[in-house]
């Protein structure tokens, strides 16, 4: 069975964009030219593929049509230059003559060219919205005016963004390349903390209502599976996927009908996406043997402890707490701390628990974090102590950033309250 | 291609601290190879700043840096590098790094070959600059840094373009008597990267050192008797009628 033309071409989008993109920068080193050539492509696609049929290896048909594209457009600025040298004016730029030449060469053996341009716009010398930006705009193919929806600025804005981003990689000289091994922990973290970033962005706003930023987390995932297919030997990028996996298994349960945020404790776990639970929980699998952890691999890990629970009182908390210790070595931040507190009390302590969460109080670092309150509050609660945990719960209140979050709290001060009174 | 280390400051260090950057700082010209840093050099204090304007003919000086906050430019280096990440590098074994930022910034793309920003043809010609930067300056003279700082607001095209062709000019005669040593426009503010180390780890942001509308367009190198003939030779340059130049001495050695 064959696709449809129409439908051959938006897989070939999906499938090749990146990839031809990415090719025409190495050849040619222009961004913009490289994106306008495989526009055209694409668009050349639309207008042959119903007419002459669907071509044997897409793939190669786009590449080749992009590339002579770039080629014809390098000629006739070829061709122009060397009008303006016959008139006496500027010479031609050496690099561009050899860049002409260079177009049609085979590039088997130089490894992915995907894998350059993902280090490229993930270069931690750009500002990390232009990084997250760039990374969708070239590698995944979304259009500008989609990205300026799904992080809500002005299309001119990102435009401009984009653009700064761009002239910054010419101007100040960014290598298109793999980073060397000696460089590779620090960047290859740098790549994983923009798919992260656009994964959660995605996350975060997941309620449904607005598809294109819930698509982001598409985005991340794909881009992520892409890159733990380019460096099968990086265990912290399978560890990211498997997250990224785990967390977005959970999206439809996250939210009631309402609109109200749903804790993992009282999610339907009947909601849950078995299949992408078991992918996340085989690519931890695989990315644990090779027996490198890393703070991905342990967040993964946390959230395998409670998507592998049938239900929340047979969560295996104590395990979980484990993980979380080893976290804290790993990722020292009071936040890891604060749920590592979390993990002790469920898992049956509530006392070493509390003394946990006051310690962090004492250490002042989370002062005024309405968590911090929230969950004190939750470990009293647990515990009996009613009239102190709404104590805690009024002052988490006043806290609490956003409207969800207190309206969530409200309701917990309400149960409280009526218990204790 | 080239770039410009700005050595910056956040403030006067701890003597523990300045003391640290001083030792290490030998070693850290040493562990560079040669052909990468052309040249560098630590500049007298931000009291001893003077910034030109022109106005309407007349010659403004004001004391002090182009712009005043704490943070200060101390010195500079001229780097001839493969990549960023190898001028990255270079900025981030250099000691003020770790206790306060260095500013990478391309050299500008000259226009007329639309060449990569290159200093030098070639390595010969490299050394060549690099060895008359590295002479010692004539008795009686000091060398001077001039800063070429843009308000950010862009002049008519006719300033623009009377910016270019004087100062090219002014760059010939200053040359022909011996004062200018060394000119080169930079690539834009926007092109800057801001390198700072803590605990190991490099950190890096996107953009010039301060944030602010006014931004450095270029430097020049002028050997003079004294400030007098310094502020005398900025106030020369055309840029001074429409932005300002700031003028630091070097430190002395």
């Amino acid at each position: 069975m064959t696709d449809p033309p129409e439908r051959a071409v938006e897989r070939a989008f999906h499938d090749e964009w990146g990839r031809i993109v990415a090719t025409l920068i190495r050849r040619t080193g222009d961004w913009d030219l490289a994106e306008d050539c495989a526009s055209e492509a694409f668009a050349e696609a639309l207008r042959a593929w119903p007419r002459d049929g669907v071509p044997r290896r897409p793939g190669a048909w786009l590449t080749t049509v992009a590339g002579n594209r770039a080629l014809d457009r390098l000629r006739r600025v070829r061709r122009a230059a060397e009008l303006l040298e016959e008139v006496g004016r500027d010479p031609l730029r050496q690099e561009g003559v050899e860049m002409v030449e260079q177009l049609p060469e085979d590039d088997s053996g130089i490894g992915d060219d995907r894998l350059r341009l993902i280090f490229t716009c993930c270069h931690p010398s750009l500002a990390i919205e232009a990084r997250v930006a760039l990374t969708l705009r070239t590698l995944a193919g979304l259009t500008t005016p989609e990205i300026a929806r799904a992080f809500l600025v002005e299309e001119a804005a990102m435009a401009k963004r984009l653009t700064r981003a761009k002239a910054k990689i010419a101007g100040a000289g960014i290598p298109y390349r793999v980073p060397p091994a000696r460089l590779l922990p620090e960047r290859l973290a740098a790549v994983l903390a923009v798919l992260y970033l656009m994964f959660n962005e995605g996350y975060a706003a997941s309620s449904g209502n607005d598809l294109v930023r819930a698509d982001l987390c598409a985005e991340a995932i794909r881009l992520t599976e892409l890159l733990v297919e380019l460096m099968p030997s990086e265990p912290e990028a399978a560890g990211l996927l498997a997250l990224m996996l785990l967390q977005h298994s959970r999206r439809d349960a996250r939210v009631d009908t309402g609109g109200e945020l749903i804790t993992l404790e009282r999610q339907d776990r009947a909601v849950w996406d078995r299949a992408e639970i078991d992918r996340g929980l085989s690519t931890l699998g695989a990315a644990l043997g090779q027996r490198a952890p890393g703070p991905y691999q342990l967040q993964a890990a946390i959230a395998a402890c409670h998507a592998s629970a049938a239900d929340a009182e047979s969560t295996d908390w104590a395990q979980i707490a484990g993980l979380y210790e080893l976290l804290a070595v790993a990722l020292p931040s009071p936040v890891v701390s604060l749920n590592r507190a979390v993990a002790v009390a469920m898992a049956g302590d509530l006392d070493r628990g509390l003394a946990l969460v006051a310690e962090l109080a004492d250490a002042g670092e989370l002062s005024g974090y309405h968590l911090l309150d929230a969950t004190r509050a939750d470990l009293l609660r647990r515990r009996g102590d009613l009239a102190q945990a709404a104590a805690a719960y009024e002052l988490a209140l006043t806290r609490a950033p956003s409207e969800p979050e207190r309206r969530y709290l409200a309701q917990r001060l309400e149960e409280v309250s009526a218990g204790s009174g | 291609m080239n770039y410009l280390l700005l050595i910056c400051s956040d403030g006067v260090p701890t003597a523990d601290k300045a003391a640290t950057m001083r030792h290490e700082l030998s070693g850290w010209i040493e562990g560079i190879r040669q052909d990468v840093r052309i040249y560098g050099h630590e500049l007298a204090g931000p009291a001893t700043a003077k910034t030109v304007r022109v106005r309407d003919g007349e010659t403004l000086v004001s004391d002090g840096p182009f712009i005043e906050t704490k943070e200060f430019v101390a010195g500079f280096d001229i780097l001839d590098c493969s990549d960023l990440d190898e001028a990255i590098d270079v900025a981030a074994r250099h000691p003020v790094s770790w206790f306060h930022a260095i500013e990478v910034r391309p050299f500008a793309i000259d226009p007329a070959t639309d060449a990569r920003a290159c200093l030098a043809d070639d390595s010969r010609q490299t050394e060549e600059l690099a060895n008359k930067l590295a002479a010692p300056v004539a008795d009686g003279a000091t060398r001077y840094l001039l800063t070429m700082c843009q308000d950010g607001i862009r002049g008519t095209d006719e300033e623009e373009a009377s910016v270019v062709r004087d100062g090219d000019a002014w760059a010939a005669e200053m040359r022909a008597r011996g004062i200018q040593v060394y000119g080169h426009a930079l690539a834009h503010a926007e092109t800057a990267t801001t390198v700072r180390v803590r605990e190991g780890q490099t950190l890096l942001t996107d953009g010039p050192f301060i944030e602010t509308k006014e931004f450095i367009g270029g430097i020049d190198l002028i050997d003079c008797a004294d400030i007098e003939e310094a502020v005398a030779v900025a106030a020369a340059h055309p840029l001074a009628r429409f932005h300002m130049i700031e003028v630091r001495p070097f430190a002395p050695a």
